[in-house]
């Protein structure tokens, strides 16, 4: 090795020196403080949180009612994950089509005059090498597991006041029920659950529950994302159950939704390579 | 410490991949390494101040079982009472403050709400659980970690799997359109464009 | 009831309005989805103008709702703080986001997904506004951010994707940071509103030292992302000229903006606030000037808007971080305040209004080059636009940039630099002006009637494909946009003395309002026309210079200067770093 490509080598990884040693000692203070842990929050949950809240799970108690309103805010993270992905791995069919060709590397053509339709790319998308998806091992077992793992994920969801657990895990874990009674189904399988504009529905119809249970508070209880159940005389922790069951619902199916789009983007890419072949 | 040194390296991998590789794919799981580092740190501190999950029903439960441990059976009982009678009040915490009286009180009010069944089992068994709540305050003081950093961080997860799958629709639009997954020759491939 | 009852409307409509797009999404197919679908726009667009006006008299008599969100204990819960700097930033959002969302009627991405993440975003920036509380502004963030991510790459051409990834992963380390401040303050003081920090930092012994200090600074750094100015702006240019138009509109206009005021509650606040303040007021004013010279290099017309964003954003931050660093309380604080607001709105209406044209022209041409379009007018007459609405507006839109009298931008313009008279950062600003000028003089080019040398003009050499006609939607949103300019240009005086009282609702001090007041400038005096007249000069010498050999020498090499993904995070890091040795040393 000559001392220019030593030389080049040094500079090109200094820009990646400089960032890490600049991040390096701005952060090494925060990972390393020291000071004691705050205790007030913890205290106060401790001692009236159960009280406040009803829920014996004070991190339920935390997400779903102190805080219900960053929740909302995460969920809808999660519902614009969602449709974004779909949104985007969905009109990925014909893409090659209108952005570079893959094979060309010599001369990438302008993707904006190819968009417009004013040249029309004549190159074949590349094979996929098909790889053999499923077997009938995958197919037995996800599909003898996938109602275990529902209900599982509905007692996660259910119980997630007075356990480990809550809305987003069990929705999470019914997610992956749905996926894999997707993996493991047969044709004429005698579920709708699997299918995509059913998850869509759910999902929706949960999104709207949340806000509505937000707004409920405005006309039943004190204000927005007070807890109305306690309003008309139900027990305090309803709300943060009613709450578990709707993010449940809606993170199962965007979830399980967004898997499902993944499966069947797999089948469109076959079904693609046929109409070109 | 040395956990969070240990972090600190990962949070630094996690940059330098995101900074210095090439390909797109392992920039995103150099977002998801900083961004569990960070998580990581905060939960983890933030369950310094206890020793406890932060689930009040595994706290009566405990002091039951401490208690049921150190004069028998009735602790057990005591513990499967408080949780039997189903609405939970803050008395039912009480063992974990440790003082007998209340103790005692819980477990007569558990039992009051709960099935008849048990409420014949509280009367012998409250001398049993005066005890086991005795050998509980030696034991050292019951503490729950500090559930807020776990509430904010649960969304935090959320959010960066949220991120994560977004970035990877991306980028799997970017090879499609492209036929690479080196951020460079991307850069250079799209704005080729006049 | 009582306005704490309903002030989440403004947040929560434009949820609801989301909600009832995705219903008409999931259950659609048939007549029913396009009804559903406007139904939500509606509620999410025009119900929150409902409770804008119910409150405007609680914000006008300085009054401010404060409380925690859903009355949980202040212990853990969140705080939230609707006063008339929340009122004004929503009356920005939701003026501009109504037009956008007109105009998408006409052009671009459409359909009940498009619309439910557009109200998203609105959401959030709503929420943005009124968040007192330092994790509930992360998740505000990252609402705001994931639905523009989604709508950057809804224009599906390769170049939005990269620049969504771009901007999704800069803003995604960026939001790690975030959190690692959040993280740096729950540890010191065990709150997480704005004023539980802020007492519990005062408590400590020199505020909390280093670890308070970085936090600051990785919060601060991180916001100044979305703001994006000087070191951190890398990731707009690409992503603002690549979104579809409405978008563009939004992101410049809007979204940019609200999380620099949402910043200010935090640093208002919080010790050495003032300090962080300063500087990316400095960094400000040097944005300004450096990005108008990058933008007049631009071919593109839309990357040349893209990049007036950054100049304008700069503008508006050198005023804002002058008046934190003043205090607000001050006379000449909230002058500057005031000056800064006044000129993100107007900003947000023009540009938008910029956007759409140019939108509309480009895309009737079929062509976005700076240098090949012209005769873009009488392209647009012969695709039916028999009133030239899209010329006009253009050239209103343009004015009001220049900050031309009588139109808006002359008079934020004038507020903004009033205050900064003197110092060094008034010659950066008074500079990038002349660029501004010459910039547009540039791009008004596509109206131009065509030279004989222009090479192509793609719809002659085309002449058997069918013009769509311009779709009456942007025209109407046009309009709306181009009278909203004029309106506010006429009535500057009154909507600075409206905003100078909004702004000092809360505990400030009662004689603020009048003392800004007393030292603002008269719009129309010999001295505003005197400086008009000579960026009118400047501006024409400087575009001729830039027609030069030499000049255009120059812009190419601007124009080419190399730019890598890497340089987004070298810029980021070395910006926080920047930011924490200013805090630490001075």
């Amino acid at each position: 090795m000559t001392p220019r490509r030593v030389f080049s080598a040094l500079w090109s990884i200094l820009p990646l020196v400089i960032s890490l040693v600049a991040v390096g000692a701005i952060l090494i203070p925060i990972f390393l403080e020291s000071t004691p842990w705050p205790v007030e929050a913890r205290n106060h949950l401790e001692d009236q949180g159960v009280a406040e809240s009803g829920a014996q799970n004070l991190v339920s108690a935390v997400y779903l009612g102190y805080r219900a309103f960053d929740t909302l805010g995460e969920t809808i993270v999660l519902l614009v994950a969602v449709s974004g992905t779909i949104g985007i791995i969905a009109r990925a069919k014909g893409a090659l089509a209108k952005g570079f060709d893959r094979e060309d590397k010599g001369s990438p053509v302008p993707a904006v005059a190819l968009a417009a339709g004013t040249t029309s790319l004549s190159a074949p998308p590349p094979r996929l090498r098909r790889a053999k998806t499923r077997t009938d091992l995958l197919e037995v077992v996800t599909g003898k597991l996938g109602p275990v793992v529902l209900v599982f994920g509905f007692y996660v969801m259910l119980y997630g006041h007075l356990s480990p657990g809550g809305g987003f895990q069990g929705g999470v874990v019914i997610a992956s029920g749905i996926v894999f009674l997707a993996l493991g189904g047969k044709e004429g399988a005698s579920t709708r659950l699997t299918e995509a504009g059913v998850l869509a529905r759910l999902e929706a119809m949960a999104f709207f529950f949340l806000v509505l249970a937000a707004f409920l508070g405005m006309f039943m209880g004190s204000g927005f994302f007070t807890n109305f159940l306690a309003g008309v005389g139900l027990p305090s922790v309803g709300f943060i159950i009613l709450l578990n069951i709707i993010i449940g619902l809606k993170v199962g199916a965007g979830i399980g939704f967004m898997g499902i789009a993944m499966l069947s983007r797999v089948e469109g890419a076959k079904g693609e390579e046929v109409n070109h072949d | 410490m040395i956990e969070r040194i240990a972090l600190f390296v990962l949070f630094l991998l996690g940059f330098a991949v995101i900074v210095g590789h090439k390909n797109v794919v392992k920039k995103i799981f150099g977002l998801n390494i900083i961004n569990n580092a960070a998580v990581i740190l905060f939960v983890l501190e933030g369950a310094k101040v206890g020793n406890q999950a932060p689930i009040l029903t595994t706290g009566a439960a405990v002091a039951g079982a401490a208690a049921g441990s150190a004069g028998g059976s009735g602790g057990a009982v005591a513990g499967a009472v408080a949780q039997m009678s189903g609405e939970v009040t803050p008395v039912a915490l009480a063992p974990a403050a440790g003082t007998v009286d209340s103790a005692c009180a819980a477990i007569a009010e558990a039992s009051g709400a709960g099935p008849g069944a048990a409420a014949g089992l509280t009367g012998d068994l409250a001398g049993n659980v005066a005890e086991g709540a005795n050998s509980l305050a030696n034991l050292g003081a019951f503490s729950v970690v500090d559930p807020v950093p776990q509430a904010l961080m649960l969304t935090a997860i959320v959010i960066g799997v949220c991120i994560t799958a977004l970035a990877l629709a991306l980028a799997f639009r970017l090879y499609k359109a492209t036929g690479t997954f080196d951020i460079d020759e991307m850069y250079r491939r799209i704005h080729h464009e006049p | 009831m009582s306005p704490d009852r309903f002030i989440f409307g403004v947040v929560m409509l434009p949820l609801l309005g989301a909600a009832i797009a995705f219903i008409a999404k999931a259950f659609g197919r048939d007549r029913w989805t396009k009804g559903l679908e406007y139904l939500g726009a509606f509620v999410g667009l025009g119900l929150p103008w409902v409770v804008m006006v119910a409150t405007l008299p609680l914000v006008l008599e300085g009054g401010a709702l404060e409380g925690v969100v859903g009355l949980w204990n202040p212990a853990v819960g969140i705080f939230y703080r609707f006063d008339g700097l929340a009122w004004m930033v929503n009356l920005l959002g939701f003026s501009v986001a109504g037009a956008a969302w007109i105009y998408s009627l006409g052009s671009g991405p459409k359909g009940p997904a498009f619309t439910a993440v557009f109200l998203i975003q609105t959401s959030a920036l709503a929420a943005t506004s009124m968040t007192a509380d330092i994790f509930n502004l992360f998740v505000c963030l990252e609402v705001m951010g994931i639905a523009s991510y989604v709508l950057i790459a809804s224009s599906d051409k390769p170049g939005s994707f990269l620049a969504a990834f771009s901007y999704l992963m800069v803003s995604g380390t960026a939001m790690v940071f975030f959190l690692l401040g959040i993280y740096g303050f729950y540890r010191l003081t065990g709150y997480l509103s704005y004023q539980g920090i802020a007492t519990g930092l005062a408590s400590l012994p020199n505020f909390g030292g280093v670890t308070g200090i970085l936090s600051l600074a990785l919060i601060t750094a991180a916001v100044a992302i979305r703001v994006a100015i000087m070191p951190l702006y890398g990731w707009l240019p690409d992503s603002h000229a690549l979104a579809p138009h409405p978008v563009s509109a939004v992101l410049s206009g809007v979204l940019i903006k609200t999380p620099l005021f949402a910043l200010s509650r935090v640093l208002l606040l919080l010790p050495l606030g003032a300090q962080a303040g300063e500087l990316m007021g400095y960094a400000g004013a040097i944005t300004a000037l450096v990005a108008v010279v990058i933008a007049l290099a631009q071919k593109d017309s839309k990357r040349l808007l893209a990049y007036h964003t950054v100049s304008q954003i700069g503008y508006v931050v050198a005023a804002w971080g002058a008046a934190i660093a003043v205090g607000v309380h001050t006379s000449l604080g909230a002058l500057l305040m005031a000056g800064a607001f006044l000129h993100a709105l107007f900003h947000a209406l023009f540009k938008g209004l910029l956007f759409l044209s140019v939108g509309t022209a480009t895309d009737t041409a079929g062509e976005r080059n700076v240098y090949q379009l012209r005769g873009a007018g009488r392209i647009l007459g012969r695709a039916g636009e028999r009133f030239p609405v899209t010329t006009l507006t253009f050239f209103v839109a343009a004015l009001a940039i220049t900050a031309m009298p009588p139109m808006n931008g002359f008079a934020s313009k004038t507020f903004l630099t009033y205050g900064l008279k003197g110092t060094w950062q008034y010659s950066l600003l008074f500079a990038a002006s002349l660029g501004t000028m010459a910039s547009f003089i540039k791009l008004s080019r596509i109206f131009w009637p065509p030279k004989k040398s222009t090479l192509t003009e793609p719809v002659e050499t085309n002449p058997d494909k069918p013009m769509d006609p311009v779709h009456p939607a942007r025209k109407i949103a046009q309009g709306l946009l181009a009278l909203a300019c004029i309106g506010t240009g006429l009535g500057a005086p009154a909507l600075f003395a409206l905003t100078t009282e909004l702004f000092s609702s809360g505990p400030r001090a009662a004689g603020t309002t009048l003392g800004a007041l007393a030292r603002a400038p008269q719009l129309y005096s010999v001295d505003t026309l005197q400086t008009t007249l000579w960026i009118l000069i400047g501006g024409i010498m400087v575009f001729l210079g830039a027609g030069t050999p030499w000049g255009s020498g120059l812009l190419r090499v601007v124009r080419e200067r190399p730019r890598s993904f890497r340089g987004l995070f070298v810029s980021f890091s070395l910006g926080v770093a920047g930011l924490s040795a200013w805090l630490l040393f001075i």
